[in-house]
């Protein structure tokens, strides 16, 4: 008797995902639709900037407790832009310290500390 | 007919409570800001909020996070209007006709009009789910596994082939979904799958870090550095102004009536959502208006049809998900997701099962729209200023909010993690024209779609063409292979195709 196990849809789902990137190649050779990004390209900047930022809150956020941790992250997110305003920015992180530990560990008991490690 | 004044009566008593009156203005304001703000749509804000409904009961929370969804919907189109920039992504058709209008000097009007048609589309839509979702769920209580397999299949099927751009890259983007829904545990035999040895991964993805990595992190990160625009002065936005005048309101009615019938029609299609019920209402009064060149002009039809198809789609998704537990669209799948994290299983059973909870948010569907009417009316110079709050000093508290909301799920670190892997993954998806919805469908009806598969075997003893002796299912069946001949046939999709490229940058209905 035919009996589906474990392995049965990976097997299948990966046979037809790999059908599919087949015809997406072909479709793109034959370029029934140009599809390319029109939006001029924002470049790696942003995307390393931000990367980075979240990995440094991770890192942080058990270790130094939010409030330094989401204050690295804000100097992080800073280089994003080649041209960044620190001072407004600056307003931002402090709103959000304050903002944040009141709404994350006085109102929702998130289970981290403001200062210090969790 | 007592019946079902009974069942009004009862979805009003849950619905007109305090805590859900308060619960209701919370969404569909919050609903209304992230709509305006361009950059953060509903899903994004619908997903962050999860983590905070968990101490809620379940109906007020989905009272909540509804009125997130629909409220993003009046919302999106103030962006639109003002700034040329869809505020989300479904009302990227609303800048066509509404920047034209503002650059008139008519912005007032505008605004006025699209909070009427988004009114009158979800009003539409409202009636449909009351009438139509307890019929299509008695009829549902005779599915058995086998019909539930191939109506999913019909959703997934639908959702890809019936969305703007490539049809190929939608299905592969649901078959990738479909792999990520498979990671951790199998619920048959439990057994690991695809987890590399990692721990957290047992349990699966968290529904909360991919939806916030593709919608939320994927998005911002294409949006920095882009230059964005700055909105059309609105200063002293006067009532009077804001009002049409007769013949303003015999150019719209009809429109507005055309676009709700079309948008709850496809937002009730399992897997199709307010991007493609704004295009194709849009489309439609296009080729029925004696005066096409207007359109893209500033035409009232061509802002009324669409911002009322949107909305209406939006409520009418709830049909199919609260009938049969099949979403409507991404956004709705997420409710679905947030409905089952509650305990909650969407399908044929609900209505009977959990009545106060089925007629309380159908309920407070009518007192979200209402308040939203007089936000978007009396309020909107609010909205207006919260334009001007440049982007980048907004992005790196929502990221902000994003990490701690993941992180919040769990308390683990680890989900900080996933979100920003999805998100780069969402970022390369934008930039190679891959759409994210259809990912989150595939990771959301997955698990269910290979559950049904494997009951329906079993029921069966192993023969597959079950599904194809049972007529229902075979009738499923019949209609998704004719959504995926559509495919092969390019002549009416290129048409579509070349008009959106044109008009509207991505279609990711978020």
């Amino acid at each position: 008797m035919f009996r589906p196990g474990p392995g049965f849809f990976p097997f299948y789902i990966g046979l037809l995902l790999v059908l599919l990137g087949v015809m997406v190649a072909l479709e793109n050779r034959r370029m029934l639709i140009d599809d390319s990004d029109e939006k001029q390209p924002s470049g790696m900047r942003p995307v390393v900037a931000i990367s980075v930022a979240m990995v440094v809150l991770a890192l942080l956020l058990e270790r130094l407790g939010f409030v330094p941790a989401m204050m690295a992250m804000f100097v992080c997110i800073g280089f994003a832009e080649r041209r960044t305003s620190w001072l407004p920015l600056l307003g931002v992180c402090l709103f959000m310290a304050i903002f944040g530990t009141a709404l994350f560990i006085w109102g929702l008991s998130v289970p981290i500390s403001a200062f210090g490690a969790s | 007919m007592s019946e079902f004044l009974a069942n009004i009566q009862l979805g009003l008593s849950t619905a007109l409570s305090a805590e859900a009156l308060l619960f209701c203005f919370l969404g569909v304001t919050v609903g209304t800001v992230v709509g305006v703000l361009p950059g953060i749509g509903a899903l994004a804000a619908i997903s962050l909020a999860l983590p905070l409904t968990y101490y809620l009961d379940p109906t007020t929370a989905l009272i909540m996070l509804a009125g997130i969804f629909y409220g993003a919907q009046y919302g999106g189109s103030t962006a639109s209007i003002l700034l040329n920039l869809p505020g989300t992504a479904t009302s990227a058709i609303t800048c066509l006709d509404g920047y034209p209008l503002a650059q008139q000097g008519k912005a007032p009007l505008a605004l006025f009009v699209t909070a009427i048609n988004s009114f009158v589309g979800s009003s539409f839509a409202i009636v449909l789910v009351m009438g139509f979702a307890p019929l299509i769920a008695g009829f549902a209580l005779k599915f058995s596994s086998t019909e539930y397999f191939s109506v999913m299949l019909l959703g997934l099927v639908a959702a890809s082939t019936l969305s703007v751009g490539s049809p190929f890259k939608a299905l592969a983007m649901v078959v990738f979904g479909i792999v990520l829904g498979q990671v951790g545990t199998d619920v048959n035999t439990g057994m690991f799958r695809f987890n590399f040895g990692i721990l957290e991964l047992a349990d699966g993805f968290g529904l909360v870090a991919v939806a916030m990595g593709l919608f939320g992190v994927a998005e911002i990160m294409a949006n920095v550095g882009q230059a964005s625009g700055a909105p059309m002065g609105v200063k002293g936005m006067r009532f009077k102004d804001m009002i049409p005048s007769r013949s303003e309101w015999k150019e719209i009615w009809k429109p507005t009536l055309r676009g709700s019938v079309i948008g709850s029609f496809v937002g009730a299609l399992p897997g199709t959502g307010p991007g493609i019920a704004s295009l194709m209402a849009y489309a439609a009064e296009k080729r029925l208006s004696r005066d096409p060149s207007q359109f893209g002009k500033g035409s009232l039809a061509g802002l009324s049809a669409p911002e009322a198809a949107n909305n209406a789609s939006v409520q009418a998704a709830f049909i199919p998900t609260l009938s049969l537990g099949i979403p409507g669209d991404a956004v709705v799948a997420v409710l679905m997701g947030a409905m089952i994290l509650h305990g909650i299983t969407p399908g044929p059973n609900l209505i009977n099962d959990q009545p106060a909870m089925f007629w309380g948010l159908i309920m407070s569907f009518w007192i979200g729209n209402l308040m939203l009417l007089f936000l978007n009316i009396p309020l909107i110079g609010l909205w207006v200023r919260l334009l001007s709050i440049p982007y980048r000093l907004l992005y790196p508290a929502i990221i902000l909010f994003i990490c701690i909301g993941v992180y919040s799920a769990d308390n683990n670190v680890f989900d900080i993690y996933v979100v920003l892997a999805f998100g780069l993954i969402g970022y390369a998806m934008r930039k190679f024209s891959y759409p994210a919805t259809p990912v989150l469908l595939g990771f959301i009806l997955g698990p269910l779609l290979e559950e049904h598969f494997r009951r329906a075997m079993l029921l069966s003893h192993g023969d597959l063409t079950i599904f194809l002796q049972r007529p229902i299912s075979l009738v499923f069946l019949l209609i998704s292979l004719m959504f995926l001949g559509s495919v092969f046939m390019p002549g009416l999709r290129s048409k579509l195709v070349s008009r959106v490229r044109r008009n509207a940058p991505s279609d990711d209905a978020d």
